[in-house]
């Protein structure tokens, strides 16, 4: 991990030379990106922190997305607007989530995991677009802290009880009462919340909309999995119980789901509506995870490497169309496939993606998902049935109001966009739809079969 | 890096302050990469620029050096903390300290509810529609609109019908927000106005737009209707309106009425005899023929239409700003290129400077940008830069404030209530008010004569020479009358062809303005502000085709005149 944090760290010497933290950061993901020959049974690289495959794939997920997450945020340099202290604190989130992703330890992860909030909160109040506004920011903060103290005091417990917080040497409690139902709710709720699940999901559309495009594009890329990410390595404690609960995480995901894909046809901004179908597309992962079955597994993982892939350039788009014109709201922006034609091609492949067609990432996710979640049961196929289809139709609908129609203004045609966010968006679509020809990467469970079989 | 290259200028997006160098290699460096970037990409970049108005504005002279003095006008927040990393505690400070101090607040606010004077009309409509007030000191609740999508400028009858029309339409899909230096509207022409509608144009589009107007002032305690309040009452009276012509005048009368028959009007043509038969009190000796409405023409209280329309919008979220628009900062649309030269001329509105009561200013950054200033729309023009460069440029806004003179007259051998609003071959016109024998009466001075726009005093004389003795001729009545009181307000004057200028400016991606109706504004208010609703949000005029009153028109030189009835 070394090698990692201390390019990182010392990029932050550069922070003032954009260009430098950068080319440095594109660099710094390629060299995550070779980490990927090791095996990844456990790959220790340090004092309780070590990867392993779900760890790697999330890792090379936030480098890259805070590589393009500077890249996007020229705006910020250009009206200098203290773009050093900016990229001090993106730099500052992305070892923050490193150390996260890579810790082998529940204590360090949870520290971690609440250290991760703070350049977040910076980030969003400091940058944001009207920062008077404060709301974001406080139910951000106040969501994920009020449901995470729960998680110490039941990690704590944990150390009591098994003498170890080391992810590998934690056994599953095998203990059986109706006092573990509550350990259980207390671990697990601070990850459904970052998920975000829909009843605890009103600090997201909240967030992003105030966020600017660099904190939507992080929080919707990479922090957003962290919930899924804690899930996955919390879990395992609590097999027993998380048995007799699934159908609890399981309603509320597919129900939920299908409501909050019926309120993003109700947004007129368009980035409440890419945050509205980010809870969507969670709601499935946490079906996924929770369900404890290989297919779920994977789908969640693939899933979320997607969402966060696809999310993340949808919002790229939108501040491609906001700094245009100046303003977010659907009503304005409308016609934009003769405003600005060659940004369509974006539009359209990341929007195709995002209702999980083939041949994206989204679709090898949801259809390993809906696998597992069908096994559980064949009543669910109501929900999915809903879910998948209010997803296309939400969709759908944000393409084409925003592409169709009329501008307001339709004496003019615009840059209709520059190199740099071509390359930006060509940098999120090409892991979406090109990884798909090697999904093995990212299929975990045939990670570990692999893995088993050359042994 | 010599002195002769002073860094880029400092209003640029977001904020508007120019970061300090601390050390001169720095500043060479950063210089350095800026100019290796910018050249790279001078084909495609957008150049920040701010329109300096030297000559006009003092406010704006010394834009380009920010100095601490700027610094500390700026006093709100955003400008407080312009580091980001002490704004993000300090605004999470200020909202703590507040919640604490709102509570105070509250129960000092409602032991001094028991003393209130007595409110006119004008401080009712300030104190509930005007939300920003910079002597409040509860910072949270305070909030300044920073960024919104629809900047109207102009609370008048025209400002506020946008505000309601697109607030009606989009509902929360557009934050609009409207700015009024006058909430007294001592000077607005809406206020001071006359009051008529009527839809005896010569103009296709004018007769549907005074159509419409007619409609939505029917349907209006309807629409206008907010929970809790009282919906405003018109007070139309149908008595329509009569004009008349002479011999010169009676082909353009007569052509006038087939167009607004054909297009649905309810106007009757009245010969000589039947004029003194409906009118026994008119003198129609040397007038050949006159039409009068029948049915949706009269006249209203246009302070009753404002307040209407103000309320509404604020109930549906618009918010009521008091300050005057002081500056524009725009940026150069580098990729569009339209005439010819290697520069590009269009310009995008990025934010409106305005200065409060206080001195204070503060930036609203919109996306779209509607002068609805009235006769100062010609002033708001020329802050953007219509009117002072090269080019289409240089051809500024043509509307300017006139002046006009209202009297009110008792006169007990007057008319009656029999009288609809009389319009005479010379212009003058006259027209009841209220049951107790009072009349309204003007006239447009010559052109020669026009009065000074420096004040609204009224001139007296000018109504003994000329007011009175024509319209004692039109009806002997008036002869014995005496003058109760008089007040002058300002026409939105086009001078171009005296009707109104709706639509975008061809040079400017997100500009639209709507305003010169040069007298005949309070009745196409409505209208008006539909299409600059569906402009927006439509995309184009989809129920009154008003392609025609674009500003292209100005720049073409093809006049759009309403023909005078002579």
């Amino acid at each position: 991990m070394l090698k990692l944090i201390l390019p990182l760290v010392m990029l932050m010497k550069y922070m003032k030379v954009c260009s430098v933290v950068q080319i440095g950061l594109l660099i710094v993901s390629f060299m995550v990106g070779l980490m990927s020959y090791h095996d990844f049974y456990f790959y220790g690289i340090g004092f309780s922190l070590g990867i392993d495959s779900v760890s790697y794939i999330m890792i090379l997920l936030s480098v890259w997305i805070m590589s393009l997450v500077l890249m996007a945020s020229q705006k910020v340099k250009y009206s200098k607007n203290f773009y050093g202290s900016f990229i001090g604190v993106n730099l500052l989130l992305l070892i923050c989530l490193l150390i996260t992703f890579s810790s082998m330890e529940y204590m360090l992860f949870y520290i971690s995991f609440e250290m991760s909030l703070i350049p977040t909160l910076i980030l969003i109040l400091g940058w944001g677009y009207q920062p008077e506004r404060i709301q974001a920011g406080i139910y951000m903060l106040f969501y994920t802290l009020l449901f995470s103290l729960p998680l110490l005091g039941s990690l704590l417990l944990a150390l009591n009880k098994s003498g170890s917080l080391v992810i590998l040497l934690s056994q599953p409690f095998i203990y059986d009462s109706y006092l573990m139902m509550i350990w259980y709710f207390a671990t697990v709720m601070a990850f459904v919340v970052k998920l975000p699940m829909y009843m605890l999901h009103l600090w997201l559309p909240k967030a992003h909309v105030e966020a600017p495009v660099a904190g939507s594009m992080i929080l919707a890329g990479v922090l957003l999995k962290l919930g899924g990410y804690g899930l996955i390595r919390v879990l395992i404690l609590f097999q027993f119980m998380g048995k007799e609960s699934y159908w609890v995480w399981l309603s509320l995901g597919l129900v939920g789901g299908s409501l909050v894909s019926l309120m993003c046809l109700r947004q007129v901004d368009m980035k409440a509506l890419i945050a509205y179908s980010s809870v969507a597309h969670m709601s499935l992962v946490l079906c996924g995870i929770m369900g404890f079955s290989w297919w779920g597994l994977s789908g969640a993982v693939v899933v979320m490497v997607g969402h966060g892939l696809c999310s993340s350039g949808l919002f790229c788009l939108a501040n491609i169309v906001y700094e245009r014109l100046g303003s977010r709201s659907l009503l304005m922006s409308k016609g934009l496939l003769s405003f600005m034609p060659s940004m369509g091609l974006w539009w359209f492949l990341l929007s195709v993606s995002n209702m999980a067609s083939p041949p994206s990432l989204n679709l090898l996710g949801e259809i390993n998902l809906i696998i597992s979640v069908v096994s559980w049961s064949k009543l669910t196929m109501f929900g999915l049935v809903s879910l998948s289809f209010l997803s296309a139709s939400y969709t759908l609908y944000m393409y084409s109001l925003t592409q169709h129609g009329l501008f307001f203004n339709s004496l003019y045609s615009c840059c209709s966009g520059k190199v740099q966010e071509y390359m930006i968006l060509f940098l999120h679509w090409m892991p979406l739809n090109v990884l798909l020809l090697n999904s093995n990467l990212l299929l975990i469970s045939s990670l570990i079969k692999m893995k088993c079989v050359k042994r | 890096m010599g002195d002769s290259h002073k860094p880029n200028l400092t209003f640029d997006c977001g904020t508007d302050r120019v970061l300090k160098a601390e050390d001169p290699f720095h500043v060479a460096h950063q210089e350095l990469m800026d100019e290796f970037f910018r050249g790279q990409r001078r084909s495609l970049s957008l150049s920040y620029q701010t329109y300096e108005n030297n000559k006009d504005n003092e406010n704006n002279k010394d834009k380009e050096d920010l100095g601490t003095e700027k610094e500390k006008q700026y006093k709100f927040r955003r400008y407080q903390y312009s580091n980001p990393m002490e704004r993000a505690f300090g605004i999470v400070k200020d909202d703590v300290v507040s919640f604490f101090k709102g509570h105070k607040k509250y129960f000092e606010e409602v032991k001094n509810e028991t003393s209130e004077k007595t409110e006119t009309k004008a401080d009712t409509a300030c104190r509930e529609i005007y939300d920003f007030d910079p002597s409040k000191s509860d910072v949270a609740q305070n909030l300044w609109p920073t960024y919104c999508d629809v900047l109207v400028v102009g609370g008048g009858a025209v400002g506020s019908s946008i505000a309601y029309h697109l607030k009606e339409t989009a509902r929360d899909g557009l934050n609009v927000v409207v700015v009024e230096q006058d909430p007294n509207y001592t000077r607005a022409s809406t206020v001071l106005s006359v009051g008529g509608i009527r839809q005896q144009f010569s103009i296709p589009e004018n007769i549907q737009l005074s159509m419409y107007g007619m409609e939505f002032l029917r349907k209006s305690p309807a629409l206008l209707e907010v929970e809790g309040l009282q919906a405003p009452d018109i007070q139309f009276n149908p008595n329509g309106y009569l004009t008349l012509a002479s011999e010169e005048g009676y082909e353009q009368l007569r052509a006038n009425y087939e167009l607004q028959v054909e297009l649905g009007a309810k106007v009757s043509f009245l010969s000589r005899k039947e004029l003194s038969q409906m009118f026994p009190w008119l003198n129609a000796s040397d007038v050949v023929a006159g039409v009068l409405g029948r049915e949706n023409e009269g006249w209203f209280d246009p302070w009753s239409l404002l307040i209407g329309l103000q309320r509404k919008s604020v109930a549906l979220g618009a918010h009521y700003v008091k300050g005057r628009v002081s500056g524009i900062v725009q940026e150069t649309v580098d990729d569009m290129i339209l005439e010819g030269t290697a520069h590009s001329n269009v310009k995008r509105l990025l934010s409106a400077e305005v200065t409060l009561g206080n001195g204070e200013t503060h930036l609203i950054n919109f996306a779209i940008l509607v002068v609805a200033a009235g006769a100062w729309t010609g002033e708001v023009g020329r802050m953007t830069g219509i009117g002072e460069g090269r080019g289409i440029l240089n051809t500024p806004i043509p509307i300017e404030p006139r002046k006009r003179y209202v009297y009110c007259v008792h006169a007990p051998d007057g008319p009656g209530l029999n009288s609809p609003l009389v319009v005479d071959p010379n212009g003058t016109y006259f027209r009841r008010e209220g049951l107790g024998g009072l009349y309204l009466c003007g006239q447009s001075p010559p052109h020669d004569k026009e009065p000074s726009v420096d004040n609204l005093d009224v001139d007296y004389s000018f109504f003994e020479d000329n007011v009175w003795p024509s319209i004692a001729r039109r009806a002997p009545g008036f002869e014995n009358l005496k003058l109760r009181s008089s007040w002058a307000g300002f026409y939105d004057y086009n001078t171009f062809d005296q009707n109104g200028i709706i639509g975008l400016h061809p040079l400017f991606s997100n500009m639209f303005i709507a305003s010169g109706f040069s007298g005949h504004g309070i009745q196409q208010a409505p209208g008006v502000g539909r299409a600059i609703m569906e402009c927006i949000i439509h995309g184009r005029y989809e129920t009154i085709d008003l392609e025609r009153f674009g500003f292209d028109r100005i720049l073409a030189r093809d006049p759009l005149y309403e023909s005078n009835i002579v």
